[in-house]
């Protein structure tokens, strides 16, 4: 399915990934649904040619940005410019960008090639039928033109819909949750063929989802949404590595937050205590402007050793005593109580050494290299973003009942 | 191989859970069908009394007396059928797309003539289609009808009443297939370059295909048999088949008459709409 596109749509590619053209912009954009403020003052530029995840909790406001982006939501105020253009006021049909749909919304009573020659036919276009034809063979469902979108399973739906856009050749391809009704097998698998399409057509595409690991296998760059804001934006390790609030620290990955004091200042790093402990942090990796800081670290950047083993001046050390172990196959995760602190600490350890486990009431210490600490500013909520995503160390996927019974209600029929 | 007691129950089973839907059909389709081909078939007089001779000169002697009565019965219930359509459509549309929170009201509205007689309904329109009423007063003014023309007794007011009466038969199931379209699927159209009338004629009306041709069968098939509306808002020159029939069973009693007429209208319709529906390949939408 992937090498069929490259020498068909060369021309493709040079027409829409000009550098600095196709620009998508996002200006105060503001949408309120009565005293509801979905979205809140958004600024958001999205390169031309990139994969650009907008990643948040249901109800951050994503979804509600894609539709203004599709000419489906009005916003209440700000702008929506693509190629220096001012779209905002463009209806829905006249806007050089295609969604592919949560729900596919495919045309259950039109053929799945009429279906993807709607776009085609409506801007009354040449050649439609190799157009078609070629996409279809892209997503591997040039047996399938001639049925039915209910003769075909959920990934084949997926897919219609995907070519449905694509074969529009859009400024802007905007993706709502695509994958969100396929099981995680044909999810990765979709997740690489997306990247692969976006690759080689060169296309911009925005790509909305709840998912972060969805969200850092594909995407270039990501934005984290909440409440109709952007926490955060960057590449996806520099998110992960160096989250600025305690929302992104929690919502990507899982994090180790505990509450600290700054102390002062000793070269380019910042000298913090936690639990009557020394931590030292990056100068850099600091994103607070109080004296009183959440220190945190990633469960797995952490190693545990047993207390008493010689300390390494390169790496911060907090001690504490075993809780609990539990064993997932490729690591341990260790929940160690720390004394002085509320919360205890989880460490994530690859099974790489032989060994017994460490038993819970074990004194052990918890070590991590300086560069992986980070500090956040102490008056967030710690405990921001948790439970709306899973950290990939266990790897389940969570989806939210409201979104569950919607998909039941709205699924694609079977 | 000998069948045990259990596996004998078991063969009847079927034949015990569907009795009581054939009873059903026996006692209120096929005896009264039965019945009516039968009676027929017969000859004789009230008086004298009747009997079955196999009489199917009957047949051809309701053709050739009554084949105007017929024409014009399907004449007038597929216009109304039409303007049923016309009135139907737009308003189920509306109840559907821009009613908001109006849309169970306005749905009630839509069935709540039904909770009145058929006839106190019919003869209301006797008085807004008389000579003095709003109607007809109306169109004078605005000289669409001159002073010696009237609506009552008019072809016109006899279609006016079949689309009034069923009217709701056909806005309901346009409803119905309108409500049931994914309005997302909408929104898909017009993300696909299409305008909210190619988006309605691409996506919403082949969707409410199904609705159509329901809503048509419901009004056209009551409507060619009706014969309230001619007699009351009619004329001797706007009966219809079904005046023809009442006529021959209450005033002449000629039964068998009658009855031909009543076979001859049922094989008409049941020709017609698949006739129509097979043109047109509507049955597969059903």
């Amino acid at each position: 399915m992937t090498e069929v596109i490259t020498a068909e749509s060369e021309g493709l590619k040079q027409a829409t990934a000009l550098p600095g053209e196709g620009d998508l912009d996002l200006r105060g954009l503001v949408k309120r649904y009565g005293k509801n403020t979905v979205v809140d003052h958004l600024d958001l530029t999205i390169p031309s040619g990139q994969l650009f995840a907008l990643l948040g909790p249901s109800g951050c406001g994503k979804t509600t940005t894609l539709r203004m982006v599709a000419g489906l939501e009005h916003p209440d105020e700000g702008q929506i410019h693509l190629s220096g253009t001012d779209i905002t006021q463009l209806r829905t049909f006249r806007r050089p960008v295609n969604t592919v749909f949560q729900s596919y919304a495919l045309f259950p009573h039109l053929t799945i090639f009429e279906n993807v020659a709607f776009g085609l036919r409506e801007r009354r276009k040449k050649d439609i039928k190799a157009k078609v034809s070629r996409i279809l063979e892209t997503v591997e469902l040039q047996a399938m033109a001639h049925r039915k979108p209910a003769q075909l399973s959920g990934g084949q739906q997926q897919r219609v819909a995907l070519a449905r856009a694509l074969v529009n050749e859009p400024q802007v391809l905007l993706l709502d949750e695509p994958l969100g009704a396929l099981d995680m097998k044909l999810r990765r698998q979709m997740q690489y063929q997306i990247k692969q399409i976006q690759n080689e057509l060169g296309l911009t595409f925005l790509h909305v989802t709840h998912d972060q690991e969805e969200a850092m296998t594909m995407a270039d760059k990501i934005a984290v949404m909440n409440n109709g804001r952007i926490e955060q934006m960057g590449a996806p390790e520099e998110l992960y590595e160096s989250p600025r609030t305690a929302f992104v620290a929690n919502f990507l990955g899982s994090s180790n937050l505990l509450e600290g004091e700054v102390r002062g200042t000793d070269g380019d790093v910042v000298v913090t205590e936690v639990v009557g402990q020394q931590v030292r942090v990056p100068k850099d990796r600091v994103h607070s402007a109080h004296q009183s800081v959440f220190v945190g670290v990633r469960p797995e950047k952490i190693h545990v050793v047993e207390h008493g083993t010689a300390p390494d001046p390169s790496e911060n050390e907090i001690s504490g005593i075993v809780l609990d172990s539990s064993f997932i196959g490729i690591g341990t995760e260790y929940v160690v109580t720390v004394a002085g602190s509320f919360e205890p600490m989880k460490a994530f350890v690859q099974n790489r050494s032989a060994g017994a486990r460490l038993a819970p009431g074990t004194p052990v210490s918890l070590r991590w290299q300086i560069p992986f600490t980070f500090a956040l500013d102490g008056h967030e909520d710690p405990h921001a973003g948790e439970g709306s995503a899973v950290g990939p160390a266990t790897g389940h996927i969570s989806v939210d009942a409201d979104e569950m019974s919607a998909r039941a209600k709205h699924g694609p029929r079977k | 191989m000998a069948l045990t007691a259990a596996e004998k129950r078991r063969n009847w089973t079927p034949y015990l859970l569907l009795a009581p839907m054939l009873l059903w059909l026996l006692m209120f389709f096929l005896a009264p069908m039965v019945t009516l081909l039968m009676g027929s078939l017969q000859s004789g007089s009230f008086t004298e009394g009747f009997n079955f001779t196999f009489e199917v000169s009957n047949y051809v002697n309701a053709i050739v007396a009554y084949w105007p009565w017929f024409l014009r019965s399907i004449g007038y219930a597929l216009v109304a059928t039409l303007c049923a359509l016309l009135i139907a459509y737009p308003l189920a549309y509306m109840i559907v797309f821009k009613a908001g929170r109006w849309k169970y009201i306005l749905l009630v509205l839509v069935v709540a003539p039904l909770f009145a007689s058929f006839l106190v309904r019919t003869l209301a329109w006797t008085t807004i289609l008389a000579d003095e009423g709003v109607v007809v007063g109306t169109l004078r003014s605005l000289h669409i009808l001159s002073p010696d023309q009237w609506l009552l007794a008019t072809p016109v007011s006899v279609i006016a009443g079949l689309t009034y009466n069923f009217l709701p038969f056909m806005t309901l199931p346009i409803y119905v297939s309108l409500d049931r379209i994914d309005k997302r699927l909408i929104e898909a159209a017009t993300d696909l370059y299409a305008s909210g009338f190619r988006a309605f004629r691409r996506v919403t009306l082949p969707l409410s295909l199904p609705g159509i041709v329901s809503g048509m069968l419901l009004v056209f098939i009551p409507a060619a048999g009706d014969f309230v509306n001619a007699q009351l808002l009619g004329s001797v020159e706007t009966q219809m088949i079904g005046n023809v029939i009442e006529s021959q069973y209450l005033r002449a009693l000629d039964y068998p008459m009658a009855s031909a007429l009543s076979v001859i209208l049922i094989v008409l319709i049941i020709g017609l709409v698949t006739f129509s529906m097979r043109r047109s390949r509507a049955d597969e939408l059903l």
